[in-house]
Parts: structure tokens; sequence; C-alpha cells
């Protein structure tokens, strides 16, 4: 048991597990991986079967074990991996304002305007969401300047979820990031790290879909 | 390096609406730093716009324009956790936790806590309807059992000693309770937290004192009144 591998337990889909699963690369850690799917009847019962038994505080996807450690939450993950393999991820004291405020700013646009939109499409939020977005990624764009990595020069964990988010984002509007090169940049040098490269390359990388097939709006 | 007599003697800015909202939080953690604060409200205009709030907002040079906002001197913060993250940061860095795994512990707790509040509480107070209504109600309970499961015995979130995320978690059972009494009528070790933080001498006098913003929760604009 001491020597079991780190396990990720996530749908089989990229969603908020992609972030974690690119640091793992990233940091070189050497992982299992449980995917869930959903039942022919589109049922998270799979899931549901396993989520009161495996000792989680706060039961939910994604789920990360490392040794004796069982967290869920994305960007608790994130930064459980770099408080624990290489904290400079975590960035200096002068950024850390700057990283909780894209962090949260994020994930409010991620999770309640894009998914919410992906998962209970209509033209109307679609809409409203294309006009939030514009604005949004064109303060995140502001803020990055011409730095290499959201906050500055150095990568931190929250360009692990930045680059996710783009990515999901670019699949919906393929032009949503047309005016914004720094923010496409991030992107490019993201996927150019060496092991990123390796990573999406391998048979081990999960290409699609991005989301659960019982969202109406299917990426 | 000499700073200014007029920036010395500025106070800091919270800005946020004149509700309870996402900045009860970090009210009730400057008034447990015992700073000394000003509360900049912004109310709608009667006709239930934001105008008055769009047009500080082109003034006021955030990168993410957003309410809550603290200006602390020359520095400017958005987004409620960031905000008290920050605060502790600059003023008790013990309140953000000591130790890896009580780092990690708060950040999930802060995270699931979050979506409990925001994506299942809020929303559905702004886009009230009886089937959202009927699905939270499934919910609460269910979350609220992981918390309480999660606290144990414990005085705070973390363990023994207070962090910022005691200050969000009073704050979000504050309101869940006005929305619905009985809700922590089976997690007892949640109502002696509440009890608890609301008897710490600075809390209790900032409840108590006449700056002390009691009500509404949220804004007249959400469907559900609160």
């Amino acid at each position: 048991m001491a020597n079991s591998k780190p396990l990720l337990g996530y749908w089989k889909i990229r969603g908020l597990g992609q972030p974690v699963r690119f640091l793992l690369a990233y940091l070189d850690v050497d992982f299992d991986e449980k995917f869930y799917e959903l039942t022919p009847e589109l049922t998270s019962d799979n899931w549901l079967a396993d989520k009161e038994k495996l000792g989680l505080d706060f039961p939910n996807l994604p789920y990360f074990f490392d040794g004796s450690t069982k967290i869920t939450e994305t960007r608790a993950i994130l930064k459980h991996l770099s408080r624990t393999r290489k904290p400079e991820l975590l960035g200096k004291t002068e950024i850390a304002s700057k990283i909780d405020m894209v962090d949260n700013f994020l994930y409010d646009l991620y999770y309640i305007e894009f998914a919410g939109m992906i998962y209970g499409y209509t033209e109307e939020l679609a809409t409203t969401y294309k006009e939030t977005a514009a604005v949004k990624l064109g303060r995140l764009s502001s803020l990055m300047k011409d730095n290499e990595w959201i906050t500055g020069k150095d990568i931190t964990y929250v360009d692990f979820f930045v680059y996710e988010c783009l990515y999901h984002f670019i699949k919906f509007d393929s032009s949503c990031l047309d005016k914004f090169p720094n923010l496409k940049g991030l992107m490019t040098r993201f996927e150019n790290l060496p092991e990123i490269k390796k990573y999406i390359n391998s048979p081990k990388f999960l290409e699609g879909p991005i989301y659960l097939a019982t969202a109406k709006y299917q990426l | 390096m000499a700073t200014s007599p007029i920036v010395q003697k500025l106070k800091p800015i919270l800005g946020y609406w004149k509700i309870r909202g996402l900045a009860h939080p970090v009210r009730f953690l400057l008034a447990y730093l015992e700073v000394d604060f000003e509360d900049k409200y912004y109310e709608l205009t009667p006709e239930l716009t934001k105008d008055y709030w769009f047009e500080d907002r082109k003034k006021l040079n955030l990168e993410f324009p957003n309410l809550p906002y603290l200006i602390d001197g020359d520095f400017k913060v958005t987004e409620s956790r960031a905000i008290l993250k920050y605060l502790a940061r600059t003023r008790k860095p013990d309140l953000l936790g000591n130790g890896l795994e009580v780092q990690t512990r708060l950040d999930t707790v802060e995270n699931f806590v979050y979506d409990l509040w925001i994506i299942n509480f809020v929303e559905m107070l702004y886009g009230y309807t009886e089937e959202r209504h009927q699905k939270y109600k499934e919910l609460e309970p269910l979350k609220l059992a992981y918390l309480s499961s999660f606290m144990k015995d414990n005085s705070w979130v973390s363990g023994n000693n207070i962090t910022y995320v005691d200050f969000l978690v009073y704050e979000i059972l504050y309101q869940l309770t006005i929305f619905d009494p009985n809700c922590l009528d089976k997690f007892n070790n949640l109502k002696e937290f509440m009890k608890r933080f609301e008897s710490l001498p600075a809390i209790n006098r900032y409840i108590n004192s006449k700056d002390f913003l009691n009500a509404p929760l949220y804004s007249k604009t959400a469907i559900y009144k609160i």
C-alpha cells in the first residue's frame, strides 16, 4: 500500500480533471487513473456506487489519492501537488493575491457561466455567455500583459487551470481569443512545455470529449 | 522610505452592495483583525439598475472589476476569497493555516463550501423556482452532513485554530439558516461553531455595533427576497 501510485478519479472526459492530469504530467508523476463513465441510460450510477465508499470528506469528482492523503476539489488538488512536489508553482508571496484572483475569477466564468451554458444550453444563454466572455477574457488578457504566464514570467498552478479553460472556450467559439494574442500565446507556450508535449502525444492522453454526454451542447 | 501622511491616514475601503451577500465574511475578518475600515456601500438605482456601481467601476482601475473590492493603500484586490486571504497574509498569516496538510484541508473546504453557497444556494435565490428549491432541499442536507462530519468536535474548520475559512463558513451557515431555520437541526457541531464564532470578543462587539449591517442577505433583484 505504501508504494501505491497516486490515483486520480474522474469522468472519462477532459472537464475539470484535465488541469490535474496536465500538472501530474508536468511534475513527472507516475499516476493511475480511475475513469468513470455514465451508464448507457446516462446516469451517474457507476460513480454513485463508489462515492460514499472511498473515505472522502467531501465526495466528488475529481478525487485524488496520494499516499494516505485523499483530496477533492480541482484547485485543492492542484495546490496540494504544487505544495508537495514543486512549491514554486504556488507563486511568490508578492503575486499570491493575483493568483487567488485569477483562480476565483476564472472559476466563476468557467463553472457558472460557461459550463452552466453548455449543460443547459439555450440560444439565449449562449448569447449572454459570448458577451460576458468577451469582456472577461479581455480582463484576463489585460492582467497578463506581455508576460509569459498569466501572473508573470514564472508558471504557476493557475496556468494549468487557465490553459484548460481557454481550450474549452475555443472549442465552443473558435474566434474567442482572436483579440487576445497573449492568451493564445500562453496556450502555445503551454503545449510546447517538454513534459506537456510528451503527454499530449502519449497514448495515455485523453483528447476528448470535454463534457459529459448529458450536456445539452456536445463539445 | 517616507510614506505620505495622507496615505497613512487612509483607511482600507471595502466596496460592496448594501447587503450581507459575499462581503460579510470580509467584514467579519476586518472586525476580527481590528482594522478600522470604510464600508463603501453601493445601492441599486430606483429603477433597480447597477448604474451607481458602473459609474464608479470606470474610475477604480481594478484588474477584475467586481464587487466586493478592497482598496488597501496602493493595493487593490477583488474576489471575496482572495480578499480574505490577502487580509490574512498581510495582517495575521496564521489565519492561512499552518502546515501542508492543514492548508490542503482548507483549500478543499473553501472550494466545497463555495460551490454549495454560490452555485447551489445563491443561484437558487436569484433564479428562484419551486423546482430549483426542491433540488436544493435534497442537496443541502447531504452537503451539510459532509461538513459536519469533517468538523467532528473541532472548534474550528481546520482543527483547534481559527483560519480564514471559518469566516466564510460562518456566514454561509448564517445565510442558510435565514432561508431555512431548521437546516442545522441535525448538526449540533455546526450550531456550536456558529455560537463560538459569534462569541469571539471582536466579533461580538462588531455584531452589536451600530456599523453592523444585519440584513438583507441579497439584492432586491433576486427572485427570492431575503
